[in-house]
């Protein structure tokens, strides 16, 4: 049930950063939220919840005011360079590196040791890391190259 | 386990609309993802406080007030040609 709600908040995520209408973009960041408001549903905890739903909708209507007022509607603009890529990938891999041992951390609720698995994720992590790095590097060589050919 | 590795996910479609996205608008609304995926987190772990919640608030009604004041000062809310204004 849990895996469920988590799986639909993904979808709704990637819905709202991909989409092109502003509108159905914080719509779809609402939906998030009722997720996580689901999710409190699951644990029994009907307060939070209805807490949770109304904060949402407060979110989702100071937003939609904001596109109103501000008369924003569409979002055209192309992506950005491929150097954001790039950094996005190493906080990925800088997060990657630090989440993982912190899963380990926790105390009992979670049960989590750092068994093999976790360990080959953090050592993934680094390694994108270094990947990152290295092309980071060797462009910037290129590119001095260029400047000292012209 | 999957719940866990989901929050996960969700923080870093998050981080992704974060680098990647340049209008303001979709900047915030990323950022706004990650505090649902850190939150989901803490649930999942049982850690349940509302704190949190009004934390997520806060943060909205701050970004939507600085996307108001950026767009009456620049005339844009593309974070490319922000950065290439000079006062």
């Amino acid at each position: 049930m849990l895996e469920g709600i988590i799986f639909v908040a993904v979808i709704c995520a990637a819905a709202a950063v991909e989409a092109k209408d502003l509108k159905l973009s914080t719509y779809a960041l609402g939906g998030v939220g009722a997720c996580l408001a689901l999710a409190f549903l699951t644990f029994e905890s009907y307060f939070f919840a209805a807490f949770q739903l109304a904060v949402v909708s407060a979110i989702v209507y100071v937003l939609l005011l904001v596109q109103k007022r501000q008369k924003i509607v569409r979002d055209d603009q192309p992506r950005s360079s491929v150097w954001n890529y790039l950094a996005a990938l190493a906080f990925a891999g800088f997060a990657g590196t630090a989440f993982f041992p912190a899963l380990a951390a926790l105390p009992d609720p979670l049960q989590v040791k750092y068994t093999e698995t976790l360990r080959t994720f953090d050592v993934v992590g680094m390694l994108i890391v270094v990947c990152v790095a290295a092309v980071a590097i060797s462009s910037l060589f290129k590119a001095r190259k260029h400047k000292d050919k012209r | 386990m999957i719940s866990y590795l989901g929050c996960f996910g969700l923080f870093m479609i998050g981080l992704y609309g974060v680098m990647v996205k340049r209008h303001i608008y979709k900047i915030v609304i990323s950022v706004l993802i990650m505090e649902f995926a850190v939150d989901s987190f803490l649930v999942l772990i049982g850690n349940r406080k509302w704190g949190t919640a009004l934390i997520v608030l806060s943060a909205t009604l701050i970004a939507a007030a600085i996307i108001i004041r950026v767009q009456e000062s620049f005339g844009t809310l593309d974070a490319d040609e922000l950065k290439e204004l000079k006062g």
